[in-house]
Protein backbone atom coordinates (compact mmCIF):
# COMPACT_ATOMS: atom_id res chain seq x y z
CA UNK A 1 0.00 0.00 0.00
CA UNK A 2 1.32 3.36 -0.66
CA UNK A 3 1.15 6.21 1.33
CA UNK A 4 -0.27 9.22 -0.41
CA UNK A 5 1.96 12.35 0.78
CA UNK A 6 -1.38 14.40 1.73
CA UNK A 7 -1.68 11.51 4.20
CA UNK A 8 1.45 11.47 4.93
CA UNK A 9 1.83 14.88 5.97
CA UNK A 10 -1.62 14.57 8.03
CA UNK A 11 -3.82 17.30 6.19
CA UNK A 12 -7.32 16.89 7.57
CA UNK A 13 -6.39 14.92 10.35
CA UNK A 14 -4.13 16.81 12.48
CA UNK A 15 -6.01 19.68 12.31
CA UNK A 16 -6.23 21.78 15.66
CA UNK A 17 -2.08 20.20 16.78
CA UNK A 18 0.04 22.96 15.39
CA UNK A 19 -3.01 24.97 13.84
CA UNK A 20 -0.99 28.33 14.73
CA UNK A 21 2.39 27.09 13.90
CA UNK A 22 4.18 28.94 11.26
CA UNK A 23 5.21 27.40 8.08
CA UNK A 24 5.87 29.47 5.32
CA UNK A 25 7.07 32.83 5.04
CA UNK A 26 7.26 34.48 1.63
CA UNK A 27 7.88 38.77 0.92
CA UNK A 28 4.31 39.59 1.50
CA UNK A 29 2.71 37.54 3.76
CA UNK A 30 2.86 34.32 6.73
CA UNK A 31 0.76 31.21 6.77
CA UNK A 32 0.44 28.70 9.93
CA UNK A 33 -0.44 25.49 9.20
CA UNK A 34 -3.73 25.75 9.78
CA UNK A 35 -4.06 28.23 7.06
CA UNK A 36 -1.96 26.36 4.69
CA UNK A 37 -4.78 23.38 5.16
CA UNK A 38 -7.45 25.53 4.65
CA UNK A 39 -5.70 27.10 1.42
CA UNK A 40 -4.84 24.04 0.50
CA UNK A 41 -8.86 22.53 0.56
CA UNK A 42 -9.90 25.22 -1.21
CA UNK A 43 -7.32 25.24 -3.90
CA UNK A 44 -8.25 20.85 -4.13
CA UNK A 45 -12.19 22.03 -4.11
CA UNK A 46 -11.70 24.35 -6.92
CA UNK A 47 -10.20 21.11 -9.34
CA UNK A 48 -12.84 19.09 -8.09
CA UNK A 49 -15.67 21.59 -8.97
CA UNK A 50 -13.82 21.51 -12.30
CA UNK A 51 -13.97 18.31 -12.81
CA UNK A 52 -10.15 17.67 -12.88
CA UNK A 53 -9.38 14.08 -11.57
CA UNK A 54 -6.47 12.05 -11.89
CA UNK A 55 -5.18 14.81 -14.69
CA UNK A 56 -1.61 16.40 -14.90
CA UNK A 57 -2.17 20.51 -13.50
CA UNK A 58 0.71 23.02 -14.56
CA UNK A 59 1.35 25.63 -11.88
CA UNK A 60 3.54 28.74 -12.33
CA UNK A 61 5.58 28.37 -10.21
CA UNK A 62 6.20 32.03 -8.91
CA UNK A 63 8.16 31.84 -5.33
CA UNK A 64 5.39 32.60 -3.26
CA UNK A 65 2.91 30.57 -0.58
CA UNK A 66 0.43 30.38 -3.18
CA UNK A 67 2.47 28.24 -5.34
CA UNK A 68 2.79 25.37 -2.36
CA UNK A 69 -0.37 25.72 -2.01
CA UNK A 70 -1.41 24.78 -5.31
CA UNK A 71 1.23 21.97 -5.45
CA UNK A 72 -0.65 20.31 -2.22
CA UNK A 73 -4.17 21.09 -3.67
CA UNK A 74 -3.38 19.77 -6.65
CA UNK A 75 -2.35 16.41 -4.47
CA UNK A 76 -5.24 16.40 -2.00
CA UNK A 77 -7.51 16.96 -5.00
CA UNK A 78 -6.25 13.78 -6.93
CA UNK A 79 -4.08 15.07 -9.51
CA UNK A 80 -0.79 15.72 -9.82
CA UNK A 81 1.07 18.77 -10.78
CA UNK A 82 3.51 19.83 -12.98
CA UNK A 83 6.09 23.10 -11.96
CA UNK A 84 6.32 25.59 -14.98
CA UNK A 85 9.29 28.43 -14.92
CA UNK A 86 7.34 31.67 -14.88
CA UNK A 87 9.90 33.00 -17.66
CA UNK A 88 9.44 30.24 -19.66
CA UNK A 89 9.04 30.86 -23.63
CA UNK A 90 5.80 29.91 -24.89
CA UNK A 91 6.68 27.69 -27.54
CA UNK A 92 8.66 25.55 -24.40
CA UNK A 93 5.56 25.82 -22.88
CA UNK A 94 3.20 24.43 -25.34
CA UNK A 95 5.65 21.55 -25.71
CA UNK A 96 5.20 20.45 -22.10
CA UNK A 97 1.66 21.27 -22.35
CA UNK A 98 1.18 18.79 -25.46
CA UNK A 99 4.03 15.74 -23.73
CA UNK A 100 2.02 16.15 -20.37
CA UNK A 101 -1.63 16.47 -21.77
CA UNK A 102 -2.13 19.34 -19.49
CA UNK A 103 -5.46 21.14 -19.87
CA UNK A 104 -5.11 23.87 -16.87
CA UNK A 105 -2.93 26.20 -15.68
CA UNK A 106 -2.65 27.58 -12.18
CA UNK A 107 -1.12 30.54 -11.08
CA UNK A 108 -1.19 32.47 -7.44
CA UNK A 109 -4.99 34.27 -6.56
CA UNK A 110 -5.61 31.57 -3.98
CA UNK A 111 -7.37 34.48 -2.07
CA UNK A 112 -10.20 34.76 -4.81
CA UNK A 113 -10.76 31.19 -4.21
CA UNK A 114 -14.24 30.19 -2.00
CA UNK A 115 -12.68 29.73 1.48
CA UNK A 116 -12.83 26.68 3.36
CA UNK A 117 -13.70 27.82 7.18
CA UNK A 118 -11.65 25.75 10.08
CA UNK A 119 -14.51 23.92 11.31
CA UNK A 120 -14.90 22.22 7.61
CA UNK A 121 -11.43 20.78 7.21
CA UNK A 122 -11.99 17.77 8.62
CA UNK A 123 -14.79 17.52 6.80
CA UNK A 124 -13.53 18.53 3.49
CA UNK A 125 -10.48 16.56 3.72
CA UNK A 126 -13.04 13.35 4.18
CA UNK A 127 -14.32 14.12 0.77
CA UNK A 128 -11.13 14.91 -0.58
CA UNK A 129 -9.86 11.66 0.33
CA UNK A 130 -12.50 9.36 -0.78
CA UNK A 131 -11.30 10.84 -4.27
CA UNK A 132 -7.44 10.33 -4.12
CA UNK A 133 -7.53 7.24 -1.89
CA UNK A 134 -9.41 5.95 -4.96
CA UNK A 135 -6.83 6.39 -7.97
CA UNK A 136 -4.71 4.24 -9.06
CA UNK A 137 -1.04 4.04 -7.40
CA UNK A 138 0.30 4.49 -10.44
CA UNK A 139 -0.62 7.95 -10.37
CA UNK A 140 2.51 10.68 -10.23
CA UNK A 141 2.88 12.71 -7.62
CA UNK A 142 4.45 15.23 -9.92
CA UNK A 143 6.23 15.79 -12.77
CA UNK A 144 9.51 17.59 -13.46
CA UNK A 145 10.58 18.79 -16.99
CA UNK A 146 14.13 19.39 -17.64
CA UNK A 147 15.57 20.24 -21.18
CA UNK A 148 16.57 16.82 -23.10
CA UNK A 149 20.12 16.59 -25.07
CA UNK A 150 17.23 16.46 -28.26
CA UNK A 151 15.84 19.71 -27.33
CA UNK A 152 12.70 18.62 -26.79
CA UNK A 153 11.94 18.96 -23.42
CA UNK A 154 11.78 15.47 -20.98
CA UNK A 155 9.42 14.80 -18.21
CA UNK A 156 10.47 12.80 -15.09
CA UNK A 157 7.61 11.44 -13.43
CA UNK A 158 7.95 11.86 -9.70
CA UNK A 159 6.24 9.25 -7.19
CA UNK A 160 4.32 9.78 -3.75
CA UNK A 161 6.72 6.43 -2.63
CA UNK A 162 9.80 8.41 -3.37
CA UNK A 163 8.79 11.64 -1.96
CA UNK A 164 7.59 9.54 1.26
CA UNK A 165 10.78 7.26 1.67
CA UNK A 166 13.37 10.29 1.10
CA UNK A 167 11.68 12.82 3.39
CA UNK A 168 11.69 10.15 5.98
CA UNK A 169 15.39 9.20 5.58
CA UNK A 170 16.53 12.35 5.16
CA UNK A 171 15.35 14.31 8.03
CA UNK A 172 16.52 11.17 10.31
CA UNK A 173 19.75 11.32 9.00
CA UNK A 174 20.07 15.30 9.62
CA UNK A 175 17.61 15.62 12.60
CA UNK A 176 15.55 18.06 10.89
CA UNK A 177 12.75 18.82 13.47
CA UNK A 178 10.14 21.75 14.97
CA UNK A 179 13.73 24.01 15.89
CA UNK A 180 14.89 23.96 12.44
CA UNK A 181 14.20 27.25 10.76
CA UNK A 182 14.92 26.69 6.83
CA UNK A 183 15.36 29.82 4.28
CA UNK A 184 14.96 28.16 0.77
CA UNK A 185 16.33 29.69 -2.06
CA UNK A 186 15.93 26.80 -4.93
CA UNK A 187 12.84 28.20 -7.35
CA UNK A 188 9.84 26.06 -7.14
CA UNK A 189 10.18 24.92 -10.18
CA UNK A 190 13.66 23.17 -9.50
CA UNK A 191 13.18 19.93 -8.14
CA UNK A 192 15.91 20.65 -5.29
CA UNK A 193 13.22 22.60 -3.72
CA UNK A 194 11.47 19.34 -2.52
CA UNK A 195 13.98 19.00 0.33
CA UNK A 196 13.34 22.51 1.18
CA UNK A 197 9.59 22.10 1.15
CA UNK A 198 8.58 18.80 2.33
CA UNK A 199 11.27 19.09 5.21
CA UNK A 200 9.45 22.02 6.30
CA UNK A 201 5.73 20.43 6.02
CA UNK A 202 6.73 16.93 7.64
CA UNK A 203 8.24 18.41 10.79
CA UNK A 204 6.14 21.84 10.93
CA UNK A 205 9.04 24.13 10.99
CA UNK A 206 9.08 27.49 9.46
CA UNK A 207 10.82 27.55 5.63
CA UNK A 208 11.15 31.61 4.86
CA UNK A 209 10.54 31.43 0.96
CA UNK A 210 13.90 34.01 0.26
CA UNK A 211 12.83 36.81 -2.32
CA UNK A 212 15.45 35.95 -5.44
CA UNK A 213 15.75 40.52 -5.30
CA UNK A 214 17.83 39.28 -2.27
CA UNK A 215 20.24 37.88 -3.78
CA UNK A 216 21.27 41.48 -5.36
CA UNK A 217 21.62 42.92 -2.30
CA UNK A 218 24.25 40.32 -0.37
CA UNK A 219 24.23 42.54 2.50
CA UNK A 220 20.37 42.58 2.98
CA UNK A 221 20.61 38.94 2.80
CA UNK A 222 22.57 38.30 5.12
CA UNK A 223 21.29 40.66 7.66
CA UNK A 224 17.96 38.54 6.67
CA UNK A 225 19.30 35.50 7.97
CA UNK A 226 20.79 36.70 10.95
CA UNK A 227 17.64 38.60 11.71
CA UNK A 228 15.21 35.90 11.22
CA UNK A 229 17.93 33.48 12.68
CA UNK A 230 17.73 30.63 9.86
CA UNK A 231 19.54 28.33 11.10
CA UNK A 232 19.90 25.84 8.05
CA UNK A 233 20.48 26.40 4.26
CA UNK A 234 19.98 24.08 1.09
CA UNK A 235 21.30 26.20 -1.78
CA UNK A 236 23.10 25.83 -4.49
CA UNK A 237 26.87 26.48 -4.69
CA UNK A 238 26.36 29.57 -6.73
CA UNK A 239 24.09 31.12 -4.60
CA UNK A 240 26.55 30.07 -1.76
CA UNK A 241 29.33 32.08 -3.68
CA UNK A 242 27.55 35.61 -3.70
CA UNK A 243 28.01 35.96 0.22
CA UNK A 244 31.39 34.26 0.20
CA UNK A 245 32.69 36.27 -2.87
CA UNK A 246 31.08 39.75 -2.35
CA UNK A 247 32.86 39.30 1.90
CA UNK A 248 29.16 39.16 3.41
CA UNK A 249 30.25 36.94 5.90
CA UNK A 250 33.26 38.92 7.59
CA UNK A 251 30.52 41.35 7.73
CA UNK A 252 27.37 40.12 9.19
CA UNK A 253 27.91 37.39 11.98
CA UNK A 254 25.85 34.32 10.09
CA UNK A 255 26.89 32.21 13.00
CA UNK A 256 23.16 31.45 13.45
CA UNK A 257 23.26 28.85 11.02
CA UNK A 258 24.04 25.70 11.92
CA UNK A 259 24.08 23.58 8.89
CA UNK A 260 24.75 24.84 4.91
CA UNK A 261 23.91 21.71 2.91
CA UNK A 262 24.63 22.34 -0.96
CA UNK A 263 23.50 20.95 -4.12
CA UNK A 264 24.25 20.47 -7.72
CA UNK A 265 27.48 21.29 -8.93
CA UNK A 266 30.78 20.96 -7.49
CA UNK A 267 31.59 23.70 -4.96
CA UNK A 268 34.52 26.35 -5.85
CA UNK A 269 37.74 25.29 -2.68
CA UNK A 270 38.08 28.83 -2.35
CA UNK A 271 34.56 29.74 -1.52
CA UNK A 272 33.67 26.91 0.73
CA UNK A 273 37.07 27.86 2.78
CA UNK A 274 35.77 31.31 2.93
CA UNK A 275 32.54 29.94 4.73
CA UNK A 276 34.13 27.16 6.47
CA UNK A 277 36.80 30.02 7.70
CA UNK A 278 34.02 32.28 8.64
CA UNK A 279 31.45 29.50 10.81
CA UNK A 280 33.73 27.07 12.38
CA UNK A 281 30.45 25.68 14.58
CA UNK A 282 28.74 25.16 11.26
CA UNK A 283 28.34 21.55 10.09
CA UNK A 284 28.81 21.81 5.79
CA UNK A 285 27.17 19.24 4.02
CA UNK A 286 27.65 18.01 0.40
CA UNK A 287 24.76 16.48 -1.29
CA UNK A 288 24.36 13.96 -4.42
CA UNK A 289 21.02 13.33 -5.95
CA UNK A 290 19.72 12.85 -9.74
CA UNK A 291 16.81 14.37 -11.16
CA UNK A 292 15.68 10.52 -11.57
CA UNK A 293 14.73 10.13 -8.30
CA UNK A 294 13.23 12.26 -5.12
CA UNK A 295 15.84 14.28 -2.91
CA UNK A 296 19.31 12.83 -2.46
CA UNK A 297 20.67 9.67 -2.27
CA UNK A 298 24.31 10.36 -1.06
CA UNK A 299 25.85 13.40 1.46
CA UNK A 300 29.14 13.82 2.89
CA UNK A 301 29.96 15.70 6.06
CA UNK A 302 32.81 18.01 5.47
CA UNK A 303 35.23 17.72 8.17
CA UNK A 304 38.08 19.60 7.15
CA UNK A 305 39.14 20.55 3.51
CA UNK A 306 41.77 18.83 1.79
CA UNK A 307 42.78 21.35 -0.77
CA UNK A 308 43.32 20.06 -3.76
CA UNK A 309 40.48 17.02 -4.16
CA UNK A 310 36.71 17.78 -5.00
CA UNK A 311 34.73 17.08 -1.87
CA UNK A 312 33.03 13.54 -1.95
CA UNK A 313 30.40 12.88 -2.34
CA UNK A 314 30.02 10.64 0.75
CA UNK A 315 27.81 7.69 1.79
CA UNK A 316 24.21 6.68 1.07
CA UNK A 317 21.58 7.41 2.42
CA UNK A 318 19.60 5.27 4.63
CA UNK A 319 16.93 4.96 2.07
CA UNK A 320 19.47 4.12 -1.20
CA UNK A 321 21.91 1.75 -1.62
CA UNK A 322 24.71 2.81 -4.45
CA UNK A 323 27.28 0.81 -6.47
CA UNK A 324 29.94 1.45 -9.01
CA UNK A 325 30.80 -0.73 -12.29
CA UNK A 326 32.76 -1.02 -14.65
CA UNK A 327 33.07 -3.64 -17.04
CA UNK A 328 30.27 -5.65 -15.97
CA UNK A 329 32.34 -6.03 -12.73
CA UNK A 330 31.38 -4.23 -9.08
CA UNK A 331 34.13 -1.69 -8.16
CA UNK A 332 34.69 -2.01 -4.33
CA UNK A 333 38.23 -1.20 -3.84
CA UNK A 334 39.49 2.71 -3.65
CA UNK A 335 40.62 4.65 -6.80
CA UNK A 336 39.28 2.54 -9.49
CA UNK A 337 36.81 4.16 -11.35
CA UNK A 338 33.18 3.17 -12.12
CA UNK A 339 29.53 4.33 -13.02
CA UNK A 340 27.07 4.79 -10.37
CA UNK A 341 24.38 2.75 -10.35
CA UNK A 342 21.21 3.75 -7.22
CA UNK A 343 19.00 1.28 -5.95
CA UNK A 344 16.31 3.21 -3.78
CA UNK A 345 12.80 3.41 -3.10
CA UNK A 346 12.63 6.94 -4.08
CA UNK A 347 13.48 6.68 -7.71
CA UNK A 348 11.02 8.38 -10.46
CA UNK A 349 9.00 5.89 -12.23
CA UNK A 350 10.29 6.74 -15.32
CA UNK A 351 10.34 9.31 -18.27
CA UNK A 352 6.49 10.52 -19.54
CA UNK A 353 5.50 8.64 -22.56
CA UNK A 354 9.16 7.56 -23.58
CA UNK A 355 9.48 3.97 -22.58
CA UNK A 356 13.00 3.56 -24.79
CA UNK A 357 14.33 6.19 -22.78
CA UNK A 358 13.19 5.24 -19.02
CA UNK A 359 14.48 1.32 -20.30
CA UNK A 360 18.18 2.93 -21.21
CA UNK A 361 18.53 3.93 -17.81
CA UNK A 362 16.16 2.35 -15.13
CA UNK A 363 17.34 -1.11 -14.94
CA UNK A 364 16.59 -4.29 -13.66
CA UNK A 365 19.57 -5.66 -11.23
CA UNK A 366 22.78 -5.07 -13.33
CA UNK A 367 24.73 -7.62 -12.17
CA UNK A 368 23.72 -11.75 -10.50
CA UNK A 369 24.48 -10.92 -7.36
CA UNK A 370 23.27 -7.74 -6.36
CA UNK A 371 19.80 -7.23 -4.41
CA UNK A 372 16.81 -7.81 -6.76
CA UNK A 373 14.94 -4.39 -7.90
CA UNK A 374 15.18 -1.57 -10.20
CA UNK A 375 18.49 0.59 -10.67
CA UNK A 376 19.21 3.70 -12.09
CA UNK A 377 21.92 4.28 -14.23
CA UNK A 378 23.29 7.53 -13.34
CA UNK A 379 25.66 8.22 -15.68
CA UNK A 380 28.13 9.84 -13.33
CA UNK A 381 31.50 8.06 -12.44
CA UNK A 382 33.11 7.89 -9.36
CA UNK A 383 35.58 6.00 -7.04
CA UNK A 384 35.81 5.13 -3.76
CA UNK A 385 38.51 7.01 -1.43
CA UNK A 386 40.71 5.30 1.61
CA UNK A 387 37.50 5.56 4.23
CA UNK A 388 35.20 3.98 1.32
CA UNK A 389 33.43 7.37 0.85
CA UNK A 390 32.53 7.44 -2.85
CA UNK A 391 34.20 10.36 -5.13
CA UNK A 392 32.74 11.71 -8.06
CA UNK A 393 34.94 11.68 -10.70
CA UNK A 394 32.81 13.17 -13.71
CA UNK A 395 30.17 12.35 -16.13
CA UNK A 396 30.50 9.37 -18.26
CA UNK A 397 29.88 11.74 -21.30
CA UNK A 398 32.47 14.05 -20.64
CA UNK A 399 35.10 10.78 -20.67
CA UNK A 400 37.08 11.17 -23.98
CA UNK A 401 39.64 9.73 -26.09
CA UNK A 402 42.45 11.26 -26.29
CA UNK A 403 45.55 10.40 -28.41
CA UNK A 404 44.41 6.96 -27.02
CA UNK A 405 43.77 7.38 -23.31
CA UNK A 406 40.69 7.30 -21.77
CA UNK A 407 40.29 11.03 -20.17
CA UNK A 408 37.66 12.38 -17.30
CA UNK A 409 37.37 15.86 -18.36
CA UNK A 410 36.11 16.65 -14.56
CA UNK A 411 39.45 15.39 -13.14
CA UNK A 412 41.14 18.10 -15.51
CA UNK A 413 38.56 20.70 -14.10
CA UNK A 414 39.49 19.11 -10.19
CA UNK A 415 43.07 19.28 -10.35
CA UNK A 416 42.58 22.90 -12.17
CA UNK A 417 40.14 24.55 -9.74
CA UNK A 418 42.71 23.32 -6.92
CA UNK A 419 45.45 25.57 -8.01
CA UNK A 420 45.76 29.00 -6.41
CA UNK A 421 44.08 32.09 -8.61
CA UNK A 422 41.44 29.75 -10.34
CA UNK A 423 37.43 30.55 -9.55
CA UNK A 424 36.11 28.32 -11.80
CA UNK A 425 36.74 26.67 -14.44
CA UNK A 426 35.21 24.40 -17.75
CA UNK A 427 36.87 21.94 -19.69
CA UNK A 428 35.58 20.63 -23.52
CA UNK A 429 36.65 18.40 -26.26
CA UNK A 430 36.39 19.56 -29.28
CA UNK A 431 38.09 18.94 -32.78
CA UNK A 432 40.13 16.50 -31.15
CA UNK A 433 41.66 19.32 -28.93
CA UNK A 434 40.87 19.84 -24.85
CA UNK A 435 40.12 23.32 -24.24
CA UNK A 436 40.24 24.49 -20.88
CA UNK A 437 37.96 28.07 -19.79
CA UNK A 438 39.08 29.61 -16.44
CA UNK A 439 37.72 32.39 -14.57
CA UNK A 440 40.01 34.03 -11.57
CA UNK A 441 43.16 36.58 -11.50
CA UNK A 442 45.62 33.36 -12.40
CA UNK A 443 47.05 34.50 -15.89
CA UNK A 444 47.70 32.20 -18.90
CA UNK A 445 51.31 31.41 -18.71
CA UNK A 446 51.46 30.83 -15.03
CA UNK A 447 48.28 28.08 -15.44
CA UNK A 448 49.86 26.65 -17.63
CA UNK A 449 52.86 26.33 -15.94
CA UNK A 450 50.84 24.78 -12.57
CA UNK A 451 49.14 22.56 -15.03
CA UNK A 452 52.48 20.83 -16.03
CA UNK A 453 53.06 20.12 -12.87
CA UNK A 454 50.13 18.48 -11.70
CA UNK A 455 48.76 16.67 -15.00
CA UNK A 456 50.03 13.93 -16.74
CA UNK A 457 51.89 14.83 -19.78
CA UNK A 458 48.47 13.73 -22.38
CA UNK A 459 46.12 15.19 -19.80
CA UNK A 460 47.22 18.94 -20.03
CA UNK A 461 44.80 21.02 -22.46
CA UNK A 462 45.68 22.00 -25.72
CA UNK A 463 44.19 25.50 -25.36
CA UNK A 464 43.20 27.42 -22.20
CA UNK A 465 40.63 30.33 -22.61
CA UNK A 466 40.91 33.19 -19.68
CA UNK A 467 37.18 34.35 -19.45
CA UNK A 468 35.62 37.50 -17.37
CA UNK A 469 33.04 35.19 -15.92
CA UNK A 470 31.53 31.32 -17.08
CA UNK A 471 28.28 31.24 -18.59
CA UNK A 472 25.72 29.70 -16.79
CA UNK A 473 22.43 28.47 -17.66
CA UNK A 474 19.24 28.65 -16.12
CA UNK A 475 20.12 26.30 -13.30
CA UNK A 476 23.51 28.07 -12.27
CA UNK A 477 25.74 25.92 -13.61
CA UNK A 478 28.07 26.24 -16.25
CA UNK A 479 26.97 26.32 -19.43
CA UNK A 480 28.66 23.72 -21.21
CA UNK A 481 26.54 24.15 -24.67
CA UNK A 482 27.35 27.58 -25.05
CA UNK A 483 31.05 27.09 -24.97
CA UNK A 484 31.36 24.26 -26.89
CA UNK A 485 29.67 26.67 -29.66
CA UNK A 486 31.95 29.64 -28.93
CA UNK B 1 32.00 56.05 -18.39
CA UNK B 2 32.78 54.94 -21.97
CA UNK B 3 34.61 51.89 -21.13
CA UNK B 4 31.59 51.04 -18.50
CA UNK B 5 29.41 51.24 -21.02
CA UNK B 6 30.67 48.99 -23.59
CA UNK B 7 31.34 46.42 -21.10
CA UNK B 8 27.81 46.31 -19.73
CA UNK B 9 26.66 46.19 -23.70
CA UNK B 10 28.74 43.16 -24.20
CA UNK B 11 27.35 41.29 -21.40
CA UNK B 12 23.67 42.30 -22.18
CA UNK B 13 23.36 43.79 -25.99
CA UNK B 14 19.84 43.59 -25.48
CA UNK B 15 19.64 46.42 -22.97
CA UNK B 16 19.72 50.19 -23.89
CA UNK B 17 21.64 51.36 -21.15
CA UNK B 18 21.81 55.03 -22.03
CA UNK B 19 18.11 55.15 -21.00
CA UNK B 20 17.40 51.96 -18.89
CA UNK B 21 17.21 53.22 -15.38
CA UNK B 22 15.50 49.75 -14.24
CA UNK B 23 17.98 47.34 -14.66
CA UNK B 24 17.19 45.95 -10.75
CA UNK B 25 13.69 46.32 -10.54
CA UNK B 26 13.05 44.91 -13.80
CA UNK B 27 15.11 42.29 -13.03
CA UNK B 28 16.90 42.85 -16.32
CA UNK B 29 20.42 42.26 -14.22
CA UNK B 30 20.30 38.90 -11.76
CA UNK B 31 22.76 38.25 -9.14
CA UNK B 32 25.36 36.39 -11.02
CA UNK B 33 25.68 39.93 -13.30
CA UNK B 34 26.37 41.51 -9.99
CA UNK B 35 29.30 39.40 -9.05
CA UNK B 36 30.76 39.70 -13.08
CA UNK B 37 30.05 43.64 -12.57
CA UNK B 38 31.78 44.19 -9.49
CA UNK B 39 34.82 41.85 -10.68
CA UNK B 40 34.93 43.96 -13.99
CA UNK B 41 34.81 47.17 -12.29
CA UNK B 42 37.79 45.79 -9.72
CA UNK B 43 40.19 45.10 -13.08
CA UNK B 44 39.12 48.41 -14.97
CA UNK B 45 39.41 50.95 -12.18
CA UNK B 46 40.53 49.39 -9.03
CA UNK B 47 37.74 50.11 -7.05
CA UNK B 48 36.45 47.53 -4.69
CA UNK B 49 32.55 47.77 -4.34
CA UNK B 50 31.97 46.59 -1.09
CA UNK B 51 28.75 44.69 0.00
CA UNK B 52 27.20 47.73 1.32
CA UNK B 53 26.96 49.63 -1.57
CA UNK B 54 25.55 46.63 -3.35
CA UNK B 55 21.92 48.01 -3.33
CA UNK B 56 19.44 48.80 -6.15
CA UNK B 57 19.92 52.20 -6.17
CA UNK B 58 23.51 52.08 -6.88
CA UNK B 59 22.96 49.25 -9.70
CA UNK B 60 19.71 50.47 -11.16
CA UNK B 61 21.46 52.66 -14.64
CA UNK B 62 24.78 53.02 -16.07
CA UNK B 63 25.35 56.31 -14.77
CA UNK B 64 24.28 55.46 -10.89
CA UNK B 65 27.07 52.68 -11.43
CA UNK B 66 29.40 55.30 -13.15
CA UNK B 67 28.66 58.00 -9.99
CA UNK B 68 29.18 54.68 -7.27
CA UNK B 69 32.48 54.06 -9.15
CA UNK B 70 33.46 57.82 -8.91
CA UNK B 71 32.53 58.24 -5.42
CA UNK B 72 34.68 55.02 -4.68
CA UNK B 73 37.33 56.77 -6.39
CA UNK B 74 37.64 59.65 -4.46
CA UNK B 75 37.35 57.95 -1.35
CA UNK B 76 40.35 55.76 -1.93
Amino acid sequence: MIQHVIDYLGFGVDIEHDFNTILFIDKDRQISWGEFQQEVAAAALSLVEKGYRGQPVAVIAEHSVDTLAWYLGVLASGNYYVPINPDIKEDKFEKIKSIAGIELVCRGGIDTLQQVPAGELESVFCRLREIYSNLPDTLPMYIIFTSGSTGDPKGIVKTHQGMVSFTDAYIREFGFDRSTRLGNQTPFYFDASAKDIFTALKVRCPMHILDSRLFLTPLALGEYIRDNQINTIQWVPSALSILSRLKVLSKVDLSTLQKVLFVGEVFPPKQLKIWMDALPQTEFINLYGSSEMSGICTFYRIKELTGEQNVPMGYPLSNSQVYLIDDGQLVTEPDKVGELYILSDALAAGYLKDEERTAAVFTRRPLADLPEGTYYRSGDLAKYGAAHELIFVSRRDYQIKHMGHRIELGEIESVTLGIPGVEKCCCLYRDSKIILFFEGSIDKAELSRQLRERLLPYMIPNKLTAMESLPLNANGKVDRTQLLNQ
Amino acid sequence: MDELMEFLEELHPDVDFETCDTLIDDGILDSFDIITIISEVADMFDVTISAEYIVPENFNSAQALYELITYLEDEG
